[in-house]
């Protein structure tokens, strides 16, 4: 029985998707067998930063309208042993996803996954209600930004009340919160909300923090997640994400600035 | 002496549902209750005299209501137009009879004036209902967990309690008190349906609006006084206010 786990955040542009690549493929690199579905019908990005975006020949709305079985539409990740990529249509609309087909498609990818990271459109309307429907775990992405926060905590009302776990009263869909884009020099300027602010606001469980980072970007384009870049701060806090993941205590790194040198702060660097 | 009593109020607050302009409400307001204890048409004119020329501005233009409950209306002959006529040549203004069994209907609808029956308030008030005046022996609400960005908890009829923060962008209404253990940061409208004895407490305060019975603060006037501590807020002569816990 695989762990449904959606990475959801209400507000676009917070790295939802960069999330869901690097979490993944953290996942498969544990020796999980992974699959991350990509829930942004119509706007299709996973595939772009995973790097297979040359190899989608069936996408998921196939997959719902039977015109594609599983075994044709997933992608099987080139770098990582069992990691796979279920591609969301580019033509189609959010209109194409029913809970049905959804139900029907998340079953039988659990009879031989450990773990199934749905990637949610941004908003809170039918796209974003479909990817957490069905989770057993929500990783809210974050910036530490007012209205990130604002939607984030607008999310996690609405995981409480319409996630299938909610409808049917049964163990509330477990929560995380992973902040990106964290630059605690800014922090310290106090332009920049606190891991300590955010915390204290959404109230649940810190899972990571990442630092921003130009590797971000990079590994974006190139179509590699961070995660494989270990030189990277952001690469690290994503392996550190991933164990806390899957149990692990694991000390968070990167929250405060580096100190600055003195001939740094001569020239002004 | 309070009854309950149907106005029509003026919007005073927010009404982005309805585009009425005109709400109905019920509200607990003070009136002059007319009670007698016997009747004689001459001796009611005299006391009412001596009554009225005692303190002649008190009672300019009172509402009273007529309260025959302690007589028994099968012996005694009432002429009713005539106890207003006295009422209003001494400057009281009846509104309404208080119901009893045995009133003259027929006339009564000549008066013109209406048959209230009040609550339980009236008569003898039992110890209880003094210390617990508006929790009224239901319920309260508690809520155990935060109340997320968009979400709407009402407490009907009871208190609401709630175990954690009120985010911004959500809104918690009670016909009763509010106690929030937690940060308020969102909107808080305590005795909605008129109750201006109800209060609002929080132990962090950083709201965005707070109301009672339609009386409101927005943040910005709210950051001068007791913005991030424990604050409750109250109705003191139609005005609302705040203060430190």
């Amino acid at each position: 029985m695989a762990k449904i786990i959606v990475v959801t955040s209400g507000k676009g542009g917070v790295g939802k998707t960069t999330t869901s690549a690097a979490i993944g493929t953290g996942l498969a690199l544990k020796g999980n067998k992974t699959v991350i579905i990509d829930f942004d019908v119509g706007l299709r990005n996973l595939d772009l930063i995973m790097g297979c975006e040359r190899r989608v020949v069936y996408d998921f709305v196939n997959v719902l309208n039977n015109e594609a079985n599983l075994t044709q539409t997933l992608i099987k990740d080139k770098r990582v042993e069992n990691l796979f990529v279920l591609p969301a249509s580019q033509t189609r609309d959010k209109d194409a996803l029913t809970l049905e087909g959804v139900e029907k498609v998340l079953n039988e990818l659990s009879e031989t996954f450990d773990f199934i990271i749905c990637d949610s459109p941004a908003g809170i309307e039918k796209g974003a209600q479909m990817a957490l429907y069905f989770a057993d775990e929500a990783i809210v992405v974050t910036n530490p930004e007012v209205s990130s926060v604002r939607d984030s905590d607008r999310i996690l009302g609405i995981l409480q009340s319409k996630s299938k776990r909610a409808e049917q009263g049964s163990e509330p869909v477990k929560e995380h919160l992973l902040l990106t884009r964290y630059n605690p020099a800014r922090v310290e300027e106090g332009e920049m909300l606190s891991v300590t602010d955010v915390e204290e606001i959404l109230a649940i469980p810190l899972m990571g923090v990442i630092p921003e980072s130009e590797a971000v970007l990079k590994a974006s384009n190139q179509g590699e997640p961070v995660i494989h870049n270990q030189d990277a701060d952001a690469g690290k806090a994503y392996s550190d994400a991933v164990d806390r993941l899957l149990g692990e205590t694991v000390e968070f790194r990167f929250l405060t600035a580096p100190k600055k040198g003195i001939l740094k702060r001569l020239i002004g660097a | 002496m309070s009854v309950y009593w149907l106005c029509f109020y003026e919007n005073k607050e927010d009404d982005r549902m309805t585009n009425d302009c005109f709400r109905l409400k019920g509200s607990v307001m003070t009136t002059f209750i007319l009670e007698f204890s016997d009747f004689d048409s001459d001796m009611f004119k005299h006391q009412l005299k001596q009554k009225v020329d005692a303190s002649p501005e008190f009672f300019q233009q009172s509402p009273v209501i007529i309260d025959f409950s302690k007589l028994d209306l099968q012996k005694i002959e009432i002429d009713y137009l005539d106890i207003l006529s006295t009422c209003r040549e001494h400057g009281l203004q009846p509104t309404a009879f208080h119901h009893h069994e045995h009133l003259d209907l027929n006339a009564i609808k000549n008066t013109n004036l209406a048959v209230i029956k009040p609550g339980s308030s009236k008569t003898e008030k039992k110890p209880t209902q003094r210390s617990l005046p508006h929790s009224s022996g239901t319920q309260a609400k508690i809520i155990n967990k935060p109340v997320r960005s968009g979400q709407q908890i009402y407490a009907e009829g009871s208190d609401l309690i709630i175990l954690g923060s009120v985010s911004g962008g959500a809104e918690v209404l009670a016909d009763g008190n509010i106690h929030i253990y937690g940060s308020l940061r969102g909107r808080a409208l305590a005795g909605v349906k008129g109750n201006n004895e109800a209060r609002i407490f929080c132990t962090n305060n950083e709201a965005e609006l707070v109301s009672i019975n339609g009386h409101f603060l927005v943040s910005d006037a709210l950051e001068t006084q007791t913005w991030k501590q424990p604050a409750q807020f109250y109705l003191s002569n139609e005005a609302l206010h705040v203060s430190t816990l």
